[in-house]
C-alpha cells in the first residue's frame, strides 16, 4: 500500500484528497503547513508527496528542497492555485527545483490518480 | 418822323379803336396816362386784377428796362423792344406781371401814356425768380460742400466747379483744365463707357475712378453724374466727386484686419460656429468643416445643424436651456460625420441676441474623440486591473475551494451508484465549477500576460494542433471545415494563439446554437488586403490571415462596434463573461496585426485576424495545403 502525504493548509483539499485517495486503497497522512510536513519527513519518507506551494510558515518550495535530500526519494507532486502571480509560474518554478509532477487547482480526482501512478 | 409810319406810336383814334377791338377779348388790354397810372382796363384785365373798377388805382410800378424807353419811345426808336414784362401794383400791395405788347399814345405830337396788349405772367415771373434763387442756393450750398461739385458741357470743359474741387485737385481757377483728363488713361475706356451708357439713358450708380491731381499724383474717387438735358438735348454734364483715399484706407485695413482673423480662425484646431436658433449654419470655420467630414463650405452650409447631432433632436433638447447672453458648455456631444462616423465633441460658447431680435450661437467645438476612447480604455484598463488584482488575490483560495466541491463531487458521483436523478444533479454542479474555473483563468490570463516570450511558430502546425485539442469540444450537428495552408512563420507566444484560436472557436459555436457551418481557413495575405497601411515598418508587406466563419445568429448593427469592448456580452447572465474577443482584440494588436468583422444578422459572422508574417514561403517553392494538395507558389 502506497503512502502518500498530503500538504496543504486548505483543510476542503487536504482532507478531499486525503478522502479520495483513501476510498482508492492508498495510506494518506496530511500536514496543514510545510513546517508540519517537514517535521512528519523526519520521521517517515512516504511513497508520494503531494504538496501545496503557497502556505503560512514553510511554503511548499521548503518542503520540495527537504523531500530531495530524502532517501530513498519520494515522487513530488506540486499542486497550484495560484495567487498575485499565476499558479502556473509558481508551478513552473516547483519544476525546476525538481518536482515530478505539476497540478494546476482545480484538477480531477482521475488527473491525480495519474500522476500518483505516471512513471 | 411821322406817327403813322410808325407802327409803334398810335393816336387817341386809334386808341379808342384798340379800346373797343380788345374790351371783351380774353387777352388783357390796358392804358396808362402819362404820369403811368392806369387809365382803363378791359373785362379780362379786371379779372386778372381781382379788384372792382373803382378800385383800379394801379400804377405802372415797374417794367423790364429803362423807363425812360417808356416815355420816348419816338425819341429813341432803336432801343425800343416791342415786347416787355411791366409789374403793375395794387393798393394792397401785391404785385402782378403782365408781358405785353405795347404802343405810345400820343397827343398833339405829345407823349400822352401807353397801351398794353397781354397776358398774365405773374406765374412764369415767379418761377423764374425761385428757379433764380434756388440757383444761387444751389451754388453757396455747393460751394459749401468739402467735396467735388461740377457741371461740364459735353466736351469737358467746366461750366460750375466750386471751391473744394480747387484744393482737392491742387489746381487754380486760372488753369484751364478738362473734366476728362483728370482721370488717369488706364481708367478712360471704361469712363467712356459709361459716359455712352448715361447718354443712353442708363441710371448708373456711382462709379469708382483713379483721378489725377495737377502735381501727379492719385487719388481713389467715386462719381456721381446725370446728363443735363436742355430742349431735350442733352448739353453736358453735372454730378460731384467724392474722394475715397479714406475709405479706400479703411476699407484695405478692413479687408487685412478680416484676412488676419479669417486666417487665424482657419488655422486654430478647435471648430469654430455661428449657427441661428432655427439651425442654420451662418459661419463655419475650416477645422469645424473638417471635423465633420465636409469638402468644402458650400457643402456644410446646405445642411441645417440638426443634421450633425447624432440623435434626432439632441439639439433642441440642448437648446431648451441656454437664454441670450449666456454661456454655455456641453463638455460632451455626440456629432455625425458626413460618413456617417461618430465623433465626441465638446461644444463652448455664448447666446447672442442681436438689435433686430435674432438668436444666434456663438461657440467653438473641440473633437475630444481619441481622448474620449483613451479615457475610456484607460477606465476599462484600470478596471480589469482592479479585477485582475483582485482575481489573483482571491484565485488562490478560489481554486482551493473549486478543487474541494470537484473532489467532493466526484465522490459523490461514485457514490451515487444508479441513482440517476442524483448523478445528473452532480454533474451539474460539476459543470458550474468548470465554468467557474474557466472565468477565473480568463481574468487572471488577462491581467498576467507574459510578455516577455515570443517564438517563430508555424502558423498551420499550430493552428492545426489547437484543432485537435478543441474539435472534441464542437457539437457533432457542426458541419465543421479547416482549411489550413502552409503560409509561413509568425512571431507570437503560442499560449496567445492558442486563445484567439480557442475564443473565437468559441464564440462561433455559441451563436450557432448547436448546429450549423463552421471553418477555419488559414492562407497568405499581402498588405493591401488587410487595409493596414503599407510602407510601415511595423506593417510587414505579407500577412497571413485566420479566418473564422459560421453561419450562427450574426451580429446587430448596433452591437458591432461594441464587440471588442470588454466585458460586453449579448449571451445570458453567468453564460458569458465578456472577455473573450476584448483578449482577441488586445492580443492581434500587440502582435501589430489587424482584426476584421463582416456580419449579417441571421445569416452568420466573418472574424478575420490578420498576423504579420516573419517569414514567408517564396514562390516557386511547392507546398502542400491539409487536403494534400500540392500547390505552386
Amino acid at each position: 500500500m502506497k503512502q502518500i502525504l498530503v500538504v496543504d493548509d486548505e483543510k476542503l483539499v487536504r482532507e478531499g484528497i486525503q478522502e479520495a485517495l483513501a476510498d482508492e486503497g492508498y495510506a494518506v497522512y496530511t500536514a496543514s503547513n510545510g513546517n508540519e510536513a517537514i517535521k512528519a519527513l523526519q520521521v517517515f519518507v512516504p511513497d508520494v508527496i503531494i504538496t501545496d506551494i503557497i502556505m503560512p510558515e514553510a511554503d511548499g518550495i521548503e518542503v520540495l528542497l527537504h523531500a530531495k535530500k530524502l532517501q530513498p526519494k519520494p515522487r513530488i507532486i506540486a499542486i497550484s492555485g495560484g495567487g498575485r502571480i499565476s499558479a502556473n509560474d509558481h508551478l513552473a518554478t516547483a519544476r525546476k527545483l525538481g518536482a515530478d509532477v505539476i497540478l494546476t487547482k482545480p484538477f480531477s480526482i482521475e488527473t491525480l490518480l495519474e500522476a500518483i501512478e505516471k512513471q | 418822323m411821322q406817327f403813322q409810319n410808325d407802327s409803334y406810336r398810335i393816336s387817341r383814334s386809334e386808341r379808342d379803336f384798340l379800346r373797343m377791338l380788345f374790351q371783351r377779348s380774353p387777352v388783357i388790354y390796358c392804358e396808362f396816362n402819362r404820369f403811368l397810372r392806369l387809365s382803363y382796363i378791359n373785362q379780362e384785365g379786371l379779372s386778372f386784377s381781382g379788384c372792382r373798377p373803382e378800385e383800379h388805382i394801379y400804377r405802372l410800378a415797374d417794367f423790364i428796362g429803362p423807363e425812360k424807353s417808356l416815355r420816348t419811345p419816338w425819341e429813341e426808336d432803336h432801343s425800343r423792344k416791342s415786347f416787355i414784362e411791366v409789374r403793375i401794383q395794387s393798393a394792397n400791395g401785391n404785385s402782378l406781371y403782365l408781358n405785353c405788347l405795347w404802343w405810345a399814345i400820343e397827343h398833339e405830337g405829345k407823349f400822352d401814356g401807353i397801351a398794353c396788349l397781354g397776358f398774365d405772367s405773374t406765374r412764369h415771373h415767379q418761377m423764374m425768380e425761385e428757379l433764380q434763387k434756388s440757383n444761387s442756393q444751389f451754388k453757396e450750398f455747393a460751394q459749401l460742400l468739402p467735396e467735388t461739385v461740377f457741371e461740364i458741357d459735353m466736351e469737358g470743359n467746366f461750366l460750375f466747379l466750386n471751391e473744394s474741387s480747387y484744393k482737392i485737385f491742387g489746381y487754380t481757377k486760372d488753369d484751364k483744365i478738362n473734366a476728362f483728363d483728370l482721370i488717369v488713361p488706364e481708367d478712360q475706356p471704361r469712363l467712356k463707357e459709361n459716359i455712352k451708357k448715361l447718354l443712353s439713358g442708363e441710371a448708373i450708380k456711382g462709379n469708382s475712378y483713379v483721378a489725377r491731381r495737377k502735381d501727379g499724383s492719385t487719388i481713389p474717387v467715386l462719381i456721381y453724374s446725370d446728363v443735363k438735358y436742355q430742349d431735350g438735348k442733352p448739353e453736358g454734364f453735372r454730378g460731384f466727386v467724392v474722394d475715397i483715399s479714406a475709405i479706400k484706407q479703411a476699407e484695405e485695413a478692413l479687408l487685412e484686419s478680416e484676412e488676419k482673423y479669417r486666417s487665424l480662425t482657419n488655422r486654430l484646431p478647435v471648430g469654430i460656429y455661428r449657427t441661428s436658433r432655427e439651425g442654420k449654419l451662418l459661419f463655419a470655420n475650416r477645422a469645424f468643416i473638417n471635423m465633420l467630414g465636409y469638402d468644402s463650405p458650400e457643402e456644410i452650409f446646405a445642411h441645417p445643424v440638426q443634421d450633425f447631432y447624432s440623435e434626432p433632436g439632441e439639439r433642441e433638447k440642448l437648446l431648451q436651456y441656454h437664454e441670450p447672453g449666456r454661456e454655455y458648455y456641453q463638455p460632451e456631444i455626440h456629432l455625425k460625420r458626413k460618413d456617417g462616423t461618430q465623433i465626441i465633441v465638446k461644444d463652448r460658447g455664448k447666446v447672442y441676441k442681436s438689435p433686430d431680435g435674432q438668436i444666434y450661437y456663438d461657440g467653438i467645438i473641440e473633437d475630444i474623440t481619441e481622448p474620449h476612447q483613451l479615457e475610456e480604455r484607460l477606465k476599462q484598463a484600470e478596471k480589469l486591473q482592479a479585477i485582475g488584482t483582485l482575481a489573483g488575490g482571491i484565485a488562490h483560495d478560489f481554486n482551493n475551494l473549486i478543487l474541494g466541491m470537484q473532489l467532493y463531487t466526484e465522490m459523490a458521483l461514485k457514490e451515487a451508484g444508479n441513482n440517476n436523478k442524483l448523478r445528473k444533479n452532480l454533474e451539474k454542479i460539476l459543470l458550474a465549477q468548470e465554468r467557474g474555473k474557466q472565468l477565473l483563468q480568463q481574468i487572471v490570463s488577462f491581467t498576467n500576460y507574459p510578455d516577455d516570450h515570443r517564438e517563430d511558430i508555424n502558423l498551420k502546425e499550430m493552428v492545426s494542433n489547437i484543432l485537435d485539442l478543441i474539435k472534441d469540444t464542437i457539437p457533432e450537428a457542426i458541419d465543421f471545415n479547416a482549411e489550413l495552408d502552409d503560409c509561413g512563420f509568425v512571431n507570437v507566444n503560442p499560449v496567445h494563439l492558442h486563445q484567439i484560436i480557442q475564443n473565437l472557436i468559441t464564440n462561433a459555436i455559441h451563436a450557432m446554437e448547436g448546429k450549423g457551418r463552421l471553418s477555419i481557413v488559414v492562407r497568405c495575405a499581402y498588405a493591401d488586403e488587410t487595409q493596414v497601411k503599407s510602407g510601415n515598418e511595423n506593417h510587414p508587406e505579407r500577412y497571413a490571415i485566420i479566418h473564422v466563419e459560421d453561419s450562427g445568429c450574426g451580429i446587430s448593427e448596433k452591437n458591432i462596434n461594441r464587440i471588442f469592448e470588454p466585458f460586453f456580452t449579448t449571451k445570458d447572465v453567468g453564460l458569458g463573461t465578456g472577455l473573450g474577443l476584448y483578449i482577441v482584440h488586445n492580443l492581434v494588436k500587440k502582435y501589430n496585426g489587424e482584426i476584421q468583422v463582416k456580419s449579417h444578422p441571421g445569416e452568420g459572422t466573418i472574424m478575420k485576424i490578420f498576423l504579420p508574417l516573419v517569414t514567408w514561403y517564396r514562390p516557386g517553392i511547392i507546398h502542400c495545403t491539409q487536403s494534400g494538395e500540392e500547390i505552386q507558389w
